[in-house]
């Protein structure tokens, strides 16, 4: 028994070797990276203590590109959910709700590069949403100006990623047995009452992983805003950044010389709040199990 | 499934040996070199310039004229989106490319990698089949902004710089007569205005398009170092020709087109290039950028940023692009004798008609539409290098400090008292972070 136990043991040193060399090596190797000045191979590294994490801490562009993930983070996952949650109400008998299901998850295979750049021609001053809007008489907005574009990107992020949400959330909802609902519905229960009571407590496990999914997910948020706002050799505005903007231009230096003390702090940092918004997300979602 | 010890074992050993072979297919390969290579057999030459563009098929088309002329073998190729990181990464594990191109502004990354051979030798040899030495065949200035403190940087081809683009044929007036001085120009944009055009086209979502005036201004108003001064002290800002700079770009915002805030780069130049807005701060190389929008009614042509105030400095913008030389490549030599064939008259009077930008050399004319700022780069008394080098020496104060707060003053977000508050706020406060 115990030599049987210790040879399919043996099957996980591949599978740890691979993942401590390259992920964790990496990760205490990019932790050690924070703490010096370096800019790549061949250049000299000099150390600087907390001395990049105290320049990111009090930088404001980073302290915007930090507002500004929150917002997403938030804001987004509002929208997001609020559609997953239309459809897990609307959907769950409606005939058709495959085909609908294909479409609304559509947008979530296409490139995030290919919707930030082809919805951001669309919004340009110029752009087609302007034109329709003077066909109908309203007055033409710049979507892309500093007030509008991070709104955009949210929309547009959100219009991209509900998809995924709304199509694990629907296998939840179709593990819910019928008969339940029946009942509901003889004892004259409303549509609205038989999310709240029946469809969103026996789905909320798997709501709570979305929502940690999602949490993780919109830290990273990285190149819609590129395709949305890059250009040539200017890099992106202020009000559209978000955090892994910010890192990539510490990486993507007009100097030539990337700033990959800088980068790695980030990193870190992100890191570590992403562990902090989990944890909350779990802890705010917790709740006992449900016996069926 | 029951295994046996065997299937097992086998099982793993296939794992690692299938991950092992994956993994290795990873890894920078940038250019490079086989080993063992004689000198003069084959010259690798990583070029930033995708293949679809003039410059790509002048640089290739010369490639094809060396190997039929001497054998030796020119690998071009493209860099894609690596960069500067790409190239020093690859030649610091030993399989970098023997010459590559790029400008100054990354000479200080090269330098830092040791990647810059000494160019001196081909600066005194002569071009191929011509009489002059390479040296002689550039202006002073030219040499000089393709230089740092360590000698020559690169050899260049093309010299980049900045003014005023128009349409000749539709504005033939200013042909002959293109404002002289700031004021001259406002009072052009005024009567545009009032004749129903757009004065100006501006690409809002583009920063350092947006910077350009205030930019200009600044140039125009203390010489070379005016923008880079502004990064190394906090008290710079204080100086009025700030606060005046800043008023004179507030002043211009109604001359813009509507929604230019909005703007996606590269629309608004798009939409001038056709006609529809009538001036068009930009760089030297607009003409290219537009070439399949631009109508054959059309004559693009450019004037130098006019003279501001009393006592207005001469300086031009003066950035190129060339070739260097890799220092730890493996045929330094056959690149730099490939480099003496690439820099024939013939193949960079191309960069002028094929590629529509100012070719560097002194013997070789612009195209009609850059003549005008050819001669002014070439005759000005001062020079200075892209973006007053603050680009290159103060990237983050560059990006996060000047353009940012740039965009905010020509949005209309802050007054220009305000912009010279925050300038001179974030400025101290980016010094003192010791941030480069």
């Amino acid at each position: 028994m115990t030599s049987r136990k210790g040879g399919l043991r043996a099957f996980i040193w591949p599978a740890v070797l691979v993942y401590t060399l390259l992920f964790v090596v990496p990760a205490i190797y990019g932790a050690a990276i924070s703490l010096f000045d370096w800019s790549g191979i061949g250049t000299k590294a000099t150390f600087r203590g907390f001395g990049n994490y105290l320049f990111i801490l009090t930088d404001d562009a980073f302290r915007q590109s930090f507002i500004n993930t929150l917002v997403l983070a938030v804001s987004g996952g509002i929208l997001i959910f609020l559609a997953a949650f239309c459809c897990m109400a609307v959907l769950r008998q409606m005939k058709g709700r495959g085909f609908i299901r294909s479409v609304v998850y559509l947008p979530n295979i296409i490139s995030p590069i290919a919707i930030g750049a082809a919805l951001s021609f669309a919004l340009d001053s110029r752009g087609a949403l302007n034109q329709v809007l003077s066909w109908i008489g309203l007055p033409p907005q710049s979507w892309l100006g500093p007030d509008l574009v991070f709104r955009c990107i949210i929309a547009g992020l959100a219009w991209s990623a509900a998809g995924f949400y709304v199509i694990l959330l629907m296998s939840a909802v179709d593990g819910i047995p019928e008969d339940l609902y029946e009942a509901a519905s003889l004892e004259g229960v409303t549509k609205v009452q038989a999310f709240r009571m029946i469809t969103l407590p026996l789905s909320w496990d798997v709501f709570a992983t979305c929502a940690v999914l999602w949490v993780i997910g919109s830290l990273k948020v990285f190149e819609i805003v590129l395709a949305f706002t890059g250009s040539a050799n200017s890099g992106v505005p202020l009000s559209a950044r978000t955090v892994a903007i910010q890192q990539y231009m510490a990486f993507n230096d007009p100097s030539g010389l990337p700033h990959l003390g800088v980068v790695s702090a980030i990193g870190v940092l992100m890191f570590l709040l992403s562990l902090v918004l989990v944890g909350l997300t779990r802890r705010l979602t917790r709740r006992e199990a449900l016996e069926l | 499934m029951r295994l046996s010890r065997r299937t097992a074992s086998f099982m793993a050993i296939g794992t690692i040996a299938i991950a092992t072979v994956a993994l290795s297919g990873c890894g920078q390969k940038v250019g490079g070199g086989d080993a063992g290579e004689k000198s003069g057999g084959t010259v690798t030459y990583l070029t930033a310039w995708p293949a679809d563009t003039p410059q790509a098929k002048i640089f290739a088309q010369a490639a094809k004229d060396y190997t039929s002329k001497t054998g030796v073998k020119v690998d071009i190729k493209q860099l894609g989106n690596g960069g500067s990181t790409a190239i020093i990464n690859a030649s610091n594990s030993g399989t970098g490319p023997d010459m590559f191109d790029d400008s100054p502004d990354n000479a200080p990354a090269y330098r830092s990698a040791g990647l810059i051979a000494d160019l001196s030798d081909v600066l005194s040899s002569k071009a191929e089949g011509e009489s002059t030495t390479i040296k002689e065949d550039y202006p002073k200035s030219v040499i000089d902004a393709a230089s740092d403190k360590d000698g020559l940087a690169f050899i260049p081809h093309t010299i980049l710089s900045g003014g005023v683009w128009y349409d000749a044929n539709a504005h033939p007036e200013l042909v002959s007569k293109a404002p002289a001085s700031w004021d001259d120009l406002k009072a052009e944009f005024a009567k545009l205005k009032e004749s129903g055009k757009v004065p100006i086209a501006q690409e809002g979502g583009n920063a350092s398009y947006n910077v350009l005036w205030f930019y200009w201004l600044m140039l125009r108003s203390h010489g070379p170092g005016a923008i880079l001064n502004l990064s190394k002290s906090a008290d710079a800002w204080s100086d009025p020709a700030v606060l005046a700079a800043a008023q004179e770009v507030a002043s211009i915002r109604p001359y813009f087109q509507s929604g230019y805030d909005g703007s996606r780069y590269p629309n608004a130049q798009n939409a001038w290039a056709q006609g529809d807005y009538v001036f068009d701060l930009n760089g030297s190389w607009l003409a290219g950028e537009v070439k399949s929008v631009v109508p054959s009614s059309a004559k693009l042509s450019t004037f130098p940023f006019p003279t501001y105030g009393a006592d207005s400095k001469s300086v031009e913008e003066l950035n190129v692009l060339g070739w260097t030389v890799n220092a730890k490549g493996k045929n330094a030599k056959g690149a730099k004798e490939f480099i003496k064939f690439l820099v024939q008259k013939k193949y960079i009077e191309k960069i002028g008609s094929d590629a529509l930008n100012i070719p560097a050399r002194s013997d070789v004319k612009a195209p009609s539409a850059l003549a005008a700022m050819q001669k002014a780069v070439l005759d000005s008394s001062a020079t200075t290098g892209y973006m007053d080098n603050a680009a290159a020496n103060a990237p983050t104060w560059y990006k996060d400090v000047l353009l940012a707060l740039d965009d905010q003053l020509v949005f209309g977000k802050i007054t220009p008292e305000e912009f010279v508050a925050q300038g001179k706020e974030k400025t101290a406060a980016y010094i003192a972070s010791g941030t480069r």
